[in-house]
C-alpha cells in the first residue's frame, strides 16, 4: 500500500515524515520504503507549456515544428516527434539545460530546424515506464509553472508493507485513521455530497445470495462524456498509488477505492439482460472474465448474475461482456459488501488476485457502501457531466456483520502485557481508533468501528491498546527458573557429542535438503516407497529422501569436481518412507550418515599415502560408537544392498536387530553420480548413539596376565568373528581378550586359504596361572575348532 | 729410585694414559694395562709379600693409594667420555622441530549446528528444555490449530510444499506449540529447533531452513517476560549489547504480536548495506500465545498465559559470522565448511 503526504492532509496533518515512518512502523503499519512522488526534480526548466500552432518539418514527414507557450514573451520553437502533438494542447516542456530523470535537454538541430527544448513524454518524465506521445495535462493547468511544483513531485510517497490482519488500512483514510491516532487525533471522514437523481432510471437488483452478499448498492447513470479525460489530480494520486488511468469511469471507482476503501464496479447497462441478480455460481458455470481469461466456477463461487448467464465474479472481476466501452451509454455502477468468507480464497484458486479480491478477502468497511456510491457518481457527473439515477440500496441487515460490544478490564491489559497502561491513555488510544467506549462498573464497554475485522475479543483490544502504547514503553522482565534437570540423565548422548565425535575424526558435517531427485534415489535404494510432493519446485527436488545418501553423494561429486581429493562428510538428519497405510501415514526417522573418499591420512611427509578402504570407515564408526561404551554391541554381516560393490557391503546390527548398511558404493553407481573414486559410506539409525551404558566397577586383577599367540590356517571363507567367538566359547572366563594382529595370504598358503594370527590374553583374579594351565587351555580351543572347521595351526 | 719414586712415576704415567684415553675402548685397555690382574699396579700389590718387613707398610700403602687413584681417575674419565658419546647420540638423534605433526585432519561441525548449540545452551540456563516435532505435519497442527484455516490470507505468507491435501512439509515450528500443550501441564518452557519447508528460491529464499520455536506458558506470563528473555537471549547470542526494539505485527497464533529488530551490530546503527540504511536488523517474530491456540493445546485460557517467538536459525549464524549468501549453508562446499 502506498500513501502520499498530501493525500493524508485530508484527513490529518502527517507531522514530520522520518517521525511518523517509525511511529507507523512501531505500530504495526512497516513502512518499506519512503520515496519521492517522482522521479523529476528540475523545478526550473521543465515548465507547462502550451501548444500555440504545429507545423510541418519541412524535411521530415514525422515531425512537427511547434510553437510552445510557456508563459514569458517569447515563445519556444520546439521539434516534436509525438503523433498527439496538436495545437491547443497542454503538456510538459523541458527547457535547453534541463535535466530529466534520464537525459539531458540540449539545443539541437533536427534536420535543419533548430529547437528550443523538447516537448516530454510521461515515460522522459520519470512519471511511467512506458507511454505514447507527449503527456496531455489539463486544459487549464497553469502554463508556465513548473512541471515539478504542478505534480507535487517532490511530496513524499511511503509505501507500507500491511499485515493480512488490516485490510482497513488498505485506503487513504485508514492510514489516516492511524496517523490520527499517532497524533492523539481522529480522523474525521470527509463529508459526501448526495448527488440528486436526475433520472428515473434503476435496475431490478434481486438479492439471493444474503449471507454472502448482506448489502448490494447500485445506480444508473447516463449521458457520461466518456471522451473526457481524467483530471490530472486524480491520475497523479492514481500514480502515487500504483495504478495507471486507464479511462475516466475505471479511474474514478479506482480513486474511490483508494481513497476511503471500497471496490466498485462499473456495467455496460444495455448488455445487461434483465436486471441483476447476486446468487451462487451453478456447477461448472462459465464466465469470460475482463482481462479476456475464461473460468470455471463452482457452486462455492459468488456472482453478479443478470437474468441469463453470469456478468461478473462478484469482489474479485467483472466479465468481458457487460464491460463498459466508449459506446457505452448508460452505466451501472455497483458497490456491494461481500462477505470475506464468500471471497476468501477463490481469485488464489483461480490463480489471480485483483485489487478488489484482496480488499473484500480482508474485509471492507460495511458501512461506506452509499458513501462510496455518492463520491463516484459525483465526481464522474462532476468531470464529464450526465445524470444519476436514483440510489438503490438493498440490503439484508441481519446479515451484516455485527460488532457486539466487547468488555475490556484494565485488569485485562496488565495480564497480559505485564505493565499498567494510564485508564486515560487506554480510553483515548480506544477512541481515536473510532471505538465507542463506554465506562461501566466492571471496565470499559467498547463498540468496534465498522472498518475493523480484526476485532472479537478483549484479547485483539488488548493488542490495539499494547501496540498503540508502544510495547517499547513496556518494561522487560526476566524471571530465573529451576533448571530442568529431568531430561537431563548421565546415560543419555547428546546428538552434538555424536558430531563433535565426527568432527575429531576429520568428517565435515553438511546439511543437504531434505527433497531428493527421484531418479538418483531409486538407483541408489531401489526398495521402500518415497514420499512425493504435490508441488515441487523443481523435478530434482521432488521426493523426500529415504536416505542421506543422495545428498551427500552429490555434495562429493561436487567437491571432486572442486578439485577436493579427500572427502569426508557426514550428516545427521530425518529421513522419509511412506507407510502402508497411505498419505497420511509417513514415517520419519533421525539417521547417521558417513561418506569418506581419497586418502586415509592428508598428504604429509609422515605418513603414506594409501587409499581409504572398507576398514577405515568402519573404524571410524566403532570409534563413534565407543561413546556408548557399548562398542562391542556391534556386528556386521555380509550383504547385498544393491548400492554396494558385491562382496564389500555389510548390514551393521546391534543384538540381532539391523541398524544400517555400510559398503563401497558400486563402481556403476559411482560413474552415474559423476564420482571418480573408490567411496564408502554408511548409514545407521541415530537412536542408537544416544543411551550409554554406565560405568561398572570390577574389581581390578593383581595377578599377571599370560600372552600366546595363534596362528591359524582356515578357508578363506571362514570370517574372523566366527572363530573368535569359538575362541571365547572354548576359552572360558580366563580368556580376557582376543586381537586379532595378523591376516595373511599366499607365499606358502594354499589358494583359498588364510591365516589369521591372534594374540590371546589370559588372566585370573584367583592366582597365577601355570604355564600348564594354558597349554591346556589353547590346545582346548584348537580342539574345539577342529571339531567345527578345516584348521590348521601356522608355527 | 726408591720405591716410593717408582710408585708415584706409575701414577704419572697412568694419569697421562688416562687423560689421553679417548674412547671407552681405549680406556678399558688402560684399566687392564694398570689395573687388571696382570697390570702394573696389580704386579706392584704382589711385590709387597716380597718385600723387606718395614718396607712392607709404607710400599703397601702407597701402591694402595695410587691403585685407589688410577681407579678414580679412570671413573671419572669413563663418566666424561660416557657423556661425550651421549652427547654424540643425542646429537644424531636431534630433528627439525618445525617439522608438522604427523596426524589427520580435524573435520568441522556445520555453522547451523554451531549456532543452535549456542541458542540451546543459552536458552537452557533460562529453563527451557528443548523438543522436537515432526518435519511432515498435517493441516491441521500447521495451520488450523494455529489459528489459521483454511483460506485465511495469512496462508499465502505460506508457500507450502503438500505431499496430500491434508499433509504436508511443516511450514515453521510453531506446530510444535500444540502438540506439546496437548501432553504436558504448564508450567511449559520449550524451544523446538528444527528444518522447515517453504516453495521459494531465490538468493535470499531456499525451499529449506532452520528455525527455533520458544514457548512458555504458565501463570502470569505475560509480554514484559517475553521482552525479558529476547532481550537476554539477543545479547548473549551476540555477545554485545545492541538496542533492541519490539514493533507490532501480525501472527493468527499470537496476539499481541511482534517483530524484534536489533541495532545492525555492523555499522552500530548507523546504516549499511546490511541493514539496509535503516539501522535495524529484524531477527525475530514473537508475541502473547493467542488464546485459540491455547485452547487447541487443551490449555485454559482464562487461567494461564503463555509467549512464544520464532527465529530463523540461518539469519543468526549468518548476523554472526559474516556469512553473505544463504545458499553456502546447503551446498556442502568443503572450502565453506572448513571454516567452522
Amino acid at each position: 500500500m502506498r500513501a502520499c503526504v498530501s493525500w493524508l492532509k485530508q484527513w490529518v496533518d502527517p507531522g514530520n515524515i522520518e517521525k511518523l515512518v517509525e511511529q507507523l512502523t512501531l505500530a504495526g503499519l512497516e513502512v518499506a520504503r519512503v520515496e519521492p512522488a517522482g522521479g523529476l526534480s528540475d523545478h526550473a526548466n521543465v515548465v507547462i507549456g502550451r501548444i500555440i500552432s504545429c507545423a510541418r518539418h519541412p524535411d521530415a514527414e514525422r515531425l512537427q515544428v511547434c510553437e510552445v507557450d510557456i508563459g514569458r514573451e517569447d515563445r519556444l520553437s520546439i521539434v516534436c516527434g509525438a503523433p498527439n502533438a496538436r495545437k491547443g494542447l497542454v503538456t510538459a516542456c523541458a527547457r535547453v539545460g534541463a535535466t530529466l530523470p534520464n537525459m539531458q535537454v540540449e539545443a539541437a538541430s533536427i534536420r535543419g530546424c533548430e529547437s528550443q527544448g523538447m516537448l516530454c513524454s510521461a515515460m522522459e518524465l520519470g512519471l511511467d515506464t512506458s507511454s505514447e506521445g507527449i503527456v496531455e495535462f489539463d486544459h487549464d493547468a497553469p502554463v508556465g509553472q513548473s512541471v515539478v511544483e504542478y505534480l507535487k513531485l517532490s511530496e513524499p510517497v511511503m509505501e507500507l508493507e500491511l499485515t493480512p490482519n488490516r485490510g482497513d488500512c488498505l485506503s487513504m483514510l485508514g492510514i489516516a485513521r492511524e496517523v490520527a491516532e499517532i497524533h492523539g487525533l481522529t480522523a474525521q471522514p470527509s463529508p459526501v455530497n448526495p448527488v440528486v437523481a436526475g433520472i428515473e432510471d434503476i435496475l431490478s437488483v434481486d438479492l439471493v445470495a444474503t449471507r454472502e452478499c448482506p448489502r448490494y448498492v447500485g445506480r444508473v447513470l447516463k449521458g457520461v462524456n466518456y471522451s473526457r479525460k481524467t483530471p490530472d489530480w486524480i491520475v497523479e494520486r492514481l500514480r502515487r498509488s500504483g495504478m495507471r488511468s486507464i479511462n475516466l469511469v475505471v479511474d474514478v471507482t479506482n480513486y474511490v477505492m483508494h481513497e476511503i476503501g471500497q471496490p466498485m464496479h462499473a456495467f455496460d447497462m444495455n448488455k445487461i439482460r434483465g436486471g441483476v441478480r447476486i446468487r451462487m455460481a451453478t456447477r461448472d458455470e462459465k464466465l469470460r472474465l475482463l482481462d479476456g481469461k475464461e473460468v470455471r466456477l463452482g457452486s462455492d463461487y459468488l456472482v453478479i448474475a443478470d437474468h441469463e448467464r453470469a456478468i461478473a465474479l462478484a469482489g474479485i472481476m467483472g466479465g468481458a461482456d457487460t464491460a463498459i466501452t466508449d459506446e457505452s451509454e448508460t452505466i451501472f455502477l455497483e458497490s456491494a459488501f461481500f462477505s470475506p468468507d464468500a471471497i476468501r480464497g477463490k481469485a488464489r484458486k483461480l490463480g489471480m488476485q485483483t485489487d478488489a479480491s484482496y480488499r473484500f478477502e480482508r474485509g471492507v468497511d460495511t458501512d461506506i457502501q452509499i458513501k462510496a456510491m455518492e463520491m463516484a457518481s459525483d465526481l464522474i457527473i462532476s468531470i464529464a457531466g450526465g445524470s444519476a439515477g436514483p440510489l438503490m440500496d438493498v440490503v439484508s441487515e441481519e446479515d451484516l456483520p455485527r460488532h457486539d460490544p466487547i468488555m475490556l478490564k484494565p485488569s485485562d491489559l496488565e495480564r497480559v502485557l505485564g505493565d499498567s497502561i494510564n485508564p486515560s491513555t487506554t480510553e483515548s488510544i480506544l477512541r481515536n481508533l473510532g471505538f465507542v467506549v463506554e465506562q461501566t462498573p466492571e471496565g470499559w464497554c467498547t463498540t468496534t468501528p465498522s472498518w475493523r475485522f480484526d476485532i472479537q475479543t478483549s484479547y485483539d483490544l488488548v493488542e490495539e491498546v499494547g501496540r498503540c502504547f508502544g510495547f517499547n514503553a513496556i518494561q522487560p522482565r526476566v524471571r530465573t527458573f529451576l533448571p530442568n534437570i529431568h531430561d537431563r540423565e548421565e546415560a543419555s548422548i547428546s546428538v552434538h557429542d555424536v558430531k563433535l565425535r565426527m568432527m575429531a575424526l576429520g568428517y565435515h558435517e553438511a546439511v543437504t535438503y531434505s527433497f531428493v531427485d527421484p531418479v538418483v534415489q531409486d538407483r541408489l535404494m531401489p526398495s521402500g516407497a518415497a514420499i512425493r510432493l504435490k508441488n515441487p519446485i523443481a523435478e530434482n527436488m521432488s521426493v523426500m529422501r529415504k536416505s542421506l545418501w543422495p545428498g551427500l553423494l552429490e555434495a562429493v561429486s561436487n567437491n571432486l569436481n572442486r578439485q577436493e581429493k579427500r572427502v569426508r562428510l557426514f550428516e545427521v538428519g530425518t529421513v522419509f518412507e511412506a507407510g502402508q497405510k497411505g498419505d497420511e501415514d509417513c514415517r520419519e526417522k533421525r539417521v547417521l550418515s558417513m561418506v569418506v573418499c581419497g586418502s586415509v591420512n592428508p598428504r604429509q611427509w609422515a605418513a603414506e599415502e594409501t587409499p581409504v578402504d572398507f576398514f577405515d570407515l568402519k573404524g571410524d564408526l566403532i570409534n563413534a560408537f565407543t561413546l556408548t561404551r557399548d562398542a562391542s554391541s556391534l556386528t556386521f554381516k555380509s550383504s547385498d544392498h544393491p548400492v554396494f560393490q558385491p562382496g564389500q557391503g555389510a548390514e551393521i546390527l546391534i543384538e540381532g536387530q539391523s541398524i544400517g548398511f555400510i559398503g563401497k558404493l558400486h563402481p556403476a553407481r559411482a560413474k552415474q553420480l559423476g564420482i571418480d573414486a573408490d567411496l564408502f559410506m554408511l548409514e545407521v539409525d541415530m537412536q542408537h548413539f544416544l543411551h550409554a551404558k554406565l560405568p561398572q566397577f570390577i574389581d581390578v586383577p593383581r595377578f599377571p596376565p599370560v600372552h600366546r599367540d595363534l596362528a591359524l590356517v582356515v578357508d578363506e571363507k571362514v570370517e574372523v568373528t566366527f572363530i573368535e567367538d569359538k575362541i571365547r566359547l572354548s576359552a572360558g572366563s580366563l580368556l580376557k581378550s582376543v586381537i586379532l594382529f595378523d591376516v595373511f595370504r599366499g607365499r606358502n598358503l594354499d589358494r583359498n586359504t588364510k591365516s589369521m594370527a591372534f594374540g590371546l590374553t589370559f588372566q585370573s583374579n584367583l592366582g597365577n596361572l601355570t604355564a600348564h594351565e594354558i597349554d591346556d587351555l589353547v590346545e582346548n580351543i584348537i580342539q574345539d575348532l577342529k571339531t567345527r572347521i578345516n584348521v590348521e595351526l601356522r608355527e | 729410585m726408591s720405591a716410593e719414586e717408582s710408585v708415584q712415576s706409575i701414577e704419572n704415567s697412568a694419569t697421562e694414559v688416562i687423560e689421553h684415553a679417548d674412547s671407552l675402548s681405549d680406556l678399558e685397555a688402560v684399566k687392564v694395562q694398570y689395573l687388571g690382574k696382570n697390570g702394573i699396579v696389580t704386579e706392584q700389590l704382589k711385590r709387597i709379600s716380597s718385600l723387606p718387613a718395614e718396607e712392607r707398610k709404607s710400599f703397601g700403602q702407597a701402591v694402595n693409594r695410587i691403585k685407589t687413584q688410577i681407579a678414580e681417575q679412570i671413573q671419572a674419565r669413563h663418566e666424561c667420555l660416557e657423556q661425550v658419546a651421549l652427547n654424540q647420540q643425542f646429537l644424531d638423534q636431534s630433528i627439525d622441530v618445525t617439522l608438522p605433526g604427523r596426524s589427520g585432519t580435524i573435520g568441522s561441525i556445520h555453522p547451523i549446528s554451531r549456532t543452535l548449540r549456542r541458542m540451546e545452551q543459552i536458552f537452557d540456563q533460562l529453563g527451557f528444555n528443548t523438543v522436537e516435532g515432526p518435519e511432515i505435519e498435517n493441516d491441521y497442527y500447521n495451520f488450523e490449530a494455529l489459528n489459521i484455516p483454511a483460506n485465511h490470507p495469512a496462508r499465502a505468507m505460506h508457500d507450502t510444499f503438500y505431499i496430500s491435501d491434508h499433509v504436508l512439509l511443516r511450514t515453521h515450528t510453531s506446530p510444535v506449540q500444540v502438540r506439546f500443550m496437548k501432553e504436558h501441564e504448564p508450567p511449559i518452557r520449550i524451544i523446538a529447533p528444527g528444518k522447515v519447508f517453504r516453495c521459494d528460491s531465490d538468493v535470499t529464499h531456499t525451499p529449506m531452513f532452520h528455525q527455533l520455536e520458544g514457548l512458555s506458558v504458565d501463570e502470569g506470563v505475560t509480554f514484559a517476560d517475553l521482552k525479558g528473555v529476547i532481550i537476554h537471549f539477543i545479547h548473549e547470542f551476540f555477545e554485545a549489547e545492541p538496542k533492541v526494539r519490539f514493533r507490532s505485527s501480525y501472527f493468527p497464533f499470537t496476539e499481541p504480536s511482534a517483530e524484534v529488530d536489533m541495532g545492525c551490530v555492523f555499522c552500530g546503527g548507523k546504516g549499511c548495506r546490511i541493514c539496509r540504511y535503516t539501522g535495524w536488523i529484524e531477527v525475530l517474530g514473537c508475541g502473547m500465545v493467542h488464546p485459540e491456540v491455547l485452547k487447541h493445546g487443551k490449555v485454559d485460557p482464562d487461567k494461564y498465559t503463555g509467549y512464544a517467538f520464532g527465529l530463523g536459525i540461518e539469519r543468526f549464524t549468518m548476523l554472526r559470522y559474516g556469512v553473505s549468501d544463504l545458499r553456502y549453508f546447503f551446498n556442502s562446499e568443503l572450502s565453506f565448511l572448513r571454516q567452522f
